[in-house]
């Protein structure tokens, strides 16, 4: 484990330790700093920031935050981002499990097939199939609905969710099930009070890319969504961008500081589990 | 047990994946052979594929695609390798900077590209000011409204978002490495750079492929960081596949048009990772 760099005491590896410390502090330094910044300006007046955009603030303008919260509407483009996110990532534990479970317990010939027809698209992007989609989103009369964010959102987050899912439950002794049939349990009750218990894991990690994916999705918001009061935060945030406020540059400062706060807040509570369910997915995928 | 009895577990997920994956794939290669107008009486013809092969703007487009990946999955591969190799290891801290590392991961790109707007901003941006602070004043350039620059500031800043990601994946790689091997070779009197030579880094050709792959797809599926940044300009200088379709398909209306781009997108996204997924076959059983 301790490869190449962990072996302090002799002269060549001590230098190998101070490289490490340097290499680390450089990249912190080079994630923290422009997000730091960016935060201290936030609290500038806009005319302190253009005479000095690289200083401490000398007037603290916390209201540049009350004012961006109203102009922005941020509170609106918080709730719309948390309805479609939640959304998404209840539907898509739902769907995924109960489609992984049904192929786990069915073993009909062709259920290899559905399971590659799903997986085939695993490295396909939604916004590379934008146009029939929009046509789908219109004649279904989604336009301008949260559904038509959160049912393609659902449908993009499947095939990593099922992978997930699928192995997991392959991995599972199967004498579980067996012992619970003798009980005479349904399947419905397999699934409710054995199988979904027991893949904690995979819902937590299924959960977080997939919720994290919705909250961040830009593409689709701006295609499917020109109802204001529907807009969600990178949508809403980037339409205040280009308003008549783009040249108030603290303000615009607050507004995107505000949108980066309920990530960065929950990152900061569950940091492993982020990473653990954004890098697993695509480790195991 | 009879497969009937699946259709209710089975059936949600894939009827919502048909409505919204499957048939708007299908239906984008049937209209990429269609008229722009969406009539759907009209024989289908080739034109817009003919048309394809003649716009010199999507053959620059795709060539800024190409310049993309590459400069975007060398910056992550090896920005993420070095970053993996100082994390290795059991050290305060170590949590604290993998942490930091993966922060930009989790964050929208709206928000980054706007953070590196400013910071790239000709005039009141950080990192001209930092310059011209040092007495560089001549280095401080016009990093996103200069045609020659505004495509290697936005690959800076793809890299910054994701190097993390790909840090993490390295990380897991690293931790699997069998110990044994490194304590026989140092028995053997291998040096550190001949146990990280001979040892590290074959074993982690594999994860440099993952990494290779995720990150190559995403250089030809990108829209999201240059419409942000640059909107495709200064001059076109960053227009890029997506950016193409995007204008296309709605702001000219060109459906059937922008149909054939986006399904000969999908056709090299494929063709580049059959190709890579062959290496990493080669890879694996070296």
């Amino acid at each position: 484990m301790t490869a190449a760099l962990d072996a302090p005491g002799k002269p060549a590896e001590r230098s190998l330790h101070w490289l490490r410390w340097l290499i680390l502090a450089f990249g912190a330094l080079g994630v923290l700093y422009p997000i730091g910044l960016f935060l201290v300006n936030s609290l500038k007046t806009n005319a302190e920031f253009v005479v000095t955009p690289l200083s401490w603030p000398s007037v603290w303008a916390f209201e540049n935050y009350v004012v961006a919260w109203q102009k922005a509407r941020m509170g609106r483009l918080i709730v719309n981002s948390a309805i479609v996110s939640f959304a998404t990532t209840i539907l898509t534990i739902l769907f995924a499990s109960m489609l992984a479970f049904g192929l786990h317990i069915f073993r009909f010939r062709g259920r290899n097939a559905i399971m590659a027809s799903v997986v085939m698209t695993l490295t396909i992007p939604a916004q590379i199939y934008i146009i029939p989609l929009y046509i789908v989103v219109i004649s279904l009369g989604l336009i301008n609905t949260h559904l038509a964010l959160i049912l393609p959102y659902t449908a993009g987050s499947l095939p990593l969710a099922v992978i997930l899912f699928s192995n997991y439950f392959a991995g599972l002794p199967n004498e579980v099930i067996d012992a619970a049939r003798m009980d005479g349990s349904s399947n419905f009750d397999i699934y409710r009070r054995i199988m979904l218990p027991l893949s904690r894991p995979v819902i937590g990690a299924v959960g977080i890319f997939t919720f994290v994916g919705a909250w961040n999705e830009f593409f689709l918001a701006l295609i499917f969504i020109q109802n204001k009061d529907l807009y969600t935060l990178p949508l809403g945030t980037q339409v205040f961008a280009t308003s008549e406020y783009s040249v108030d540059f603290t303000l615009l400062f607050a507004a995107f500081s505000i949108s980066m706060m309920p990530m960065l807040i929950a990152y900061l509570l569950m940091q492993r589990q982020f990473i653990a369910g954004m890098a697993g997915g695509a480790l195991k995928g | 047990m009879s497969r009937l009895g699946a259709i209710p577990w089975i059936a949600p997920g894939l009827v919502l994946f048909f409505v919204f994956v499957q048939f708007p794939i299908l239906l984008q290669v049937w209209m990429s052979f269609g008229p722009d107008s969406m009539d759907m009486t009209a024989a289908p013809s080739l034109r817009h594929y003919v048309e394809l092969v003649h716009d010199r703007k999507f053959g620059t487009a795709l060539g800024h695609n190409v310049h993309f990946a590459i400069a975007t999955v060398i910056g992550k591969v090896v920005l993420a390798f070095a970053l993996a190799l100082a994390l290795n290891g059991d050290f305060r801290g170590r949590l604290f900077f993998r942490g930091v590392f993966f922060l930009p991961v989790v964050i929208s790109f709206v928000a980054i590209g706007t953070i590196w707007g400013f910071m790239l901003q000709y005039q009141l941006g950080a990192v001209n000011g930092t310059l011209r602070a040092m007495g560089l004043g001549w280095l401080a350039l016009d990093w996103l409204g200069s045609g020659r620059l505004a495509m290697w500031s936005v690959i800076f800043v793809d890299i910054w978002k994701w190097t993390g990601f790909h840090v993490v994946i390295y990380l897991a790689g690293l931790q699997s490495l069998p110990r044994d091997l490194y304590e026989a070779a140092e028995m053997d009197g291998a040096s550190a750079f001949q146990r990280f030579r001979d040892i590290t880094m074959p074993l982690m050709r594999r994860y440099t492929m993952t990494n290779v792959i995720i990150a190559t797809l995403g250089a030809f599926s990108v829209f999201d960081v240059i419409f942000i940044m640059t909107k495709g300009g200064p001059f076109n200088s960053t227009q890029v596949a997506m950016t193409q379709i995007y204008l296309n398909a709605f702001q000219f209306q060109r459906f059937g048009y922008a149909s054939a781009q986006a399904t000969a997108l999908l056709a090299i996204m494929g063709a580049v990772s059959i190709v890579l997924l062959r290496l990493s076959q080669r890879v694996d059983t070296q």
